[in-house]
């Protein structure tokens, strides 16, 4: 039996009063492409729906979609998850799963941590639960998703996930204790 | 908002000497620091507020005089200086200053044209309201003229101000001013009813009064200094104006008035003030520069977090890294990438340890990390259409089941990079391309398919990330597979060179591919990354017995040398394929990017600098990497003909051998030739050869 290790198996975990860093094991990522016409309306019925703007995930049938590109989706779903197969050939279908690593921020001090290394708005009244953006921490692509008003999921390219989690805990230092 | 005001200077010759500061800042060292700043100051001022402090200096035992530029003073005033010994010049300012280290002496300009000693002058031009706040809120400052500055444009729908900030410089306006503003704030904020508040008790208001003065006088012959951070002068305003530079965003531009770390917040009034008398104008009508964030000087390590030391740069780790780090590897940074350089086993300097690892490849069985691949899924109807244009050779027709080896170029007709490409299915492919180039390739492709190629149905995704690769190389490299999956034919006929299978194992996708860079049998066995040390681990324990060990970077880059494969030091798009001995691969009859620049003349010239083999002819010395190359008899001076791109003491060969790129190149096979490294001053013979030093015939790969 091969045993999954994490890219982050080795990192040093930390949770204070105002802030908890993990990460979420165990989940699906497929990224599902096309240029034909009906790509999404194929994609669509498959799923149960799409998301209608870019920027917004959609909650569906127990899935989270992204629009990430042109004609380009992001559907993240529990580790089982038979979605692959259902799709069969809509359009391009890449399983990424291994290549994300899908870290949590959680606590009052998410915003303040997250606003250090990505150029974005993360005020309450600007970054929303729902809302995701594809942008860049510490010269890394990453998209990074709001759950609730103080829970953030952070994807990162699973060979950059450890430098990453090392950033985030250095720049949360001063929420440590 | 009550964020105040800010003293404004006043222009004139010299005024930069050590002693010239704000009245206001004379009168905090008075007042909030209880030092008397000077034994005898001068003030020099143009409105009623200057005599705040000359009045708080005087009780503080200082001898103060003030030079008023107004022709006529407040008779309250006049009488409060007099009280208090203060000499005052009506109808006069300041020509010049005396004193290098420290203020000595003024000279008085107007009515009174003395001199007089003296070791500090303050500064009592005015006050700027701070309209940062306002300002970084998108609303423009508006021009007050009975204050002669800039006040806030309005404000937000829910925001008030008062004070200073709104142009009123009377304690008891301000306290009126602000209990109406907090009365607003209190009703916006949902408190209906407001009780009165009783207003503190305080002196009555003296006037503002102010005269502005913006040049200097006349008299004065030294510098000027309208910003005092970026040594901006009145003459240099005077010199941006005719020079064109007239509105205040050239002219902020053109002299760096305002970009100190105060951001104009003394200089920028008396400069558009300059401005717009130089031009005739009114300084509303010159405008000024718009605020923005932060107010005060803030560092970007306290916005953004560190960016020094460990996390100076991002830092990339192969799914294998933890493996690595267990067990004994030394590791090397290539790029962002922290890659394995050789292991403890092996030895314990490179030197030494990458040459019994390469031995464990040549005679045995080894297997190394190449997760660092770039790796490109690409998948739709004219995925083969898509690869046929990108690469030189032909991929239209590759087999299902099959790799090859490919290499691109710019549209600059030079080579981009090489890898393999396999054929998963008729419309899935699945691309390697160089460690160096991963990042390049992917944006290109990218590019092409949504910019050039938007009638190709074609889609790519990197998998980099996604998939882990290890290369298990040596003669018994089959065997080693064999014991490792015991369930899947892996046979020469099973699994050609150039074969590429999926298979799964334990439940886990694996995907088998046939290719050397080593130019041993060798595989590549590509897994889900989270899987990889699972996999690693199961190989050299299942190889065991055959005497398997793994080997790191600096092997797989001399194994590699020495069956004279290209990489990344020979790819660096600065060569053609006919450099590199690859134009024999460029199809003849279709199309591929790069094709029509390929054949430009200079990139057809057969002196241009080609690849060759270099075998070291004087043992018990080293060739090096980077050294330059001079042909029997030439002069060691200048460029040479070329240079030593990549080197290696070769285990097969027993001496020290290089590929380079030779001006040109196989053309001189056999002439002998001069390496010199100027560095340290070494000059080494060498004879050109092939570039493939090992396995010309391919036997070994085809074992």
């Amino acid at each position: 039996m091969l045993e999954r290790v994490s890219a982050l198996a080795t990192a040093k975990p930390f949770k204070s009063a105002v802030l908890e860093l993990g990460e979420v094991r165990g989940i699906t990522l497929t990224q599902a492409a096309g240029l034909d016409a009906e790509f999404e309306a194929k994609l669509a019925a498959v799923a149960g729906g799409l998301p209608a703007k870019a920027g917004q995930s959609a909650e569906i049938n127990g899935r989270t979609l992204m629009r990430t590109g042109p004609a380009q989706f992001w559907i993240i779903a529990p580790q089982a998850d038979d979605l692959g197969g259902m799709l069969g050939y809509l359009g391009a279908v890449t399983p990424l799963s291994h290549s994300r690593t899908r870290i949590y921020l959680e606590g009052a001090a998410a915003r303040h941590v997250l606003a250090k290394g990505i150029p974005l708005d993360f005020h309450e009244s600007a970054f929303t639960p729902g809302m995701f953006a594809m942008t860049g921490l510490h010269h890394t692509p990453v998209l990074v998703h709001c759950l609730s008003a103080q829970r953030f999921e952070i994807y990162v390219p699973r060979t950059f996930a450890l430098d990453i989690w090392e950033w985030l805990t250095d720049a949360a230092l001063e929420y440590a204790s | 908002m009550a964020s105040g005001a800010i003293e404004r200077p006043m222009v004139f010759s010299n005024n930069d000497r050590p002693g010239v500061m704000l009245a206001s800042a004379l009168r905090t060292y008075a007042n909030r620091f209880a030092v008397a700043p000077a034994k005898r100051a001068v003030i020099v001022a143009n409105n009623d507020t200057a005599y705040d402090s000359a009045i708080d200096l005087a009780r503080a035992g200082v001898a103060v005089t003030v030079a008023d530029h107004r022709p006529a003073i407040a008779s309250g005033i006049a009488a409060s200086a007099a009280a208090l010994g203060i000499a005052v010049f009506p109808g006069t300012g300041i020509a010049d200053v005396e004193g290098g280290k420290e203020v000595s002496r003024v000279k008085l300009s107007g009515t009174h044209r003395a001199s007089i000693d003296c070791d500090a002058i303050g500064l009592a031009g005015g006050w700027s309201p701070v309209v940062h706040l306002t300002s970084h809120g998108g609303i423009k400052p508006k021009y007050d003229e009975t204050i002669a500055g800039f006040v806030p444009g309005g404000f937000a729908s829910t925001h008030s101000g008062a004070g200073a900030m709104m142009g009123c410089f009377g304690l008891a306006a301000t306290i009126a001013q602000g209990a109406n503003a907090g009365a607003r704030a209190a009703s916006t904020a949902g408190f209906g009813k407001t009780r009165p508040v009783l207003a503190p008790e305080h002196v009555a208001d003296r006037a503002y009064a102010i005269l502005p003065v913006w040049a200097p006088p006349q008299e004065g012959k030294g510098k000027a200094f309208v910003d005092f951070q970026s040594d901006v002068t009145a003459k240099d305003v005077k010199i941006a104006q005719q020079e064109g530079y007239q509105s205040v965003e050239h002219l902020k531009r053109y002299t760096t008035l305002g970009m100190g770390t105060d951001q104009g917040k003394t200089s920028n009034i008396n400069a558009l003030a300059l401005m717009a008398m130089h031009r005739g104008i009114t300084v509303p009508e010159a405008g000024t520069t718009t605020f923005r964030p932060p107010y005060s000087p803030v560092t970007l390590g306290a916005i953004a977090g560190r960016g020094i030391g460990r996390h100076f740069r991002a830092l990339r780790r192969s799914p294998l890294h933890d493996w690595h780090e267990q067990n004994g590897a030394t590791f090397i940074e290539t790029g962002p990438w922290l890659r394995a350089w050789y292991y403890a086993w092996a030895g314990s300097t490179p030197e030494t340890a990458y040459i019994k690892e390469m031995e464990v490849v040549r005679h045995n069985v080894g297997l190394a990390d190449v997760s660092t691949l770039g790796k490109i899924d690409i998948q739709g109807p004219d995925a083969a259409e898509f690869l046929n244009r990108i690469y030189v050779n032909g991929f239209a027709k590759l087999p299902i089941g099959k790799v090859r080896y490919g290499v691109m170029l710019n549209d600059d007709g030079l080579v981009l990079d090489d890898g393999t490409t396999a054929r998963i299915s008729e419309s899935q492919f699945y691309m390697t391309t160089t460690t160096a180039q991963a990042g390049e390739v992917m944006s290109w492709l990218e590019y092409l398919a949504q910019c050039h190629w938007t009638d190709l149905n074609v889609q790519v995704a990197s998998l980099t990330d996604e998939w882990a690769g290890m290369a298990l190389s040596g003669p018994k490299a089959r065997e080693a597979l064999a014991l490792a999956f015991p369930d899947t034919g892996v046979s020469n006929e099973a699994l050609p060179h150039m074969g590429c299978r999926d298979i799964v194992f334990e439940g886990v996708a694996i995907r088998l591919l046939r290719i050397s860079f080593s130019g041993e049998l060798a595989y590549e066995v590509h897994v889900a990354a989270d899987y990889a040390i699972a996999l690693w681990e199961h190989i050299l324990q299942r190889a065991a017995p055959l005497g398997i060990k793994p080997y790191g970077l600096e092997a797989l880059a001399s194994l590699r040398i020495e069956k004279g494969h290209v990489a990344g030091l020979e790819l660096d798009h600065r060569n053609t394929l006919d450099d590199l001995g690859l134009g024999g691969m460029a199809g003849k009859e279709k199309e591929y990017i790069g094709k029509a620049l390929r054949f430009r003349e200079d990139c057809q010239s057969p002196e241009r600098w080609s690849l060759v083999g270099l075998e070291l002819l004087e043992p018990h010395k080293k060739l090096r990497g980077g050294s330059i190359l001079f042909a029997a008899g030439d002069e060691i001076k200048g460029h040479g003909r070329g240079y030593i791109t990549s080197v290696t003491w070769s285990t097969e060969l027993q001496k020290f051998i290089a590929l380079g790129l030779y001006q040109g190149g196989l053309k001189h096979e056999g002439e002998e030739i001069v390496c010199a490294f100027p560095l340290k001053n070494e000059q080494v013979k060498a004879k050109i050869v092939s570039p493939h030093f090992i396995d010309r015939e391919g036997t070994r790969l085809h074992a």
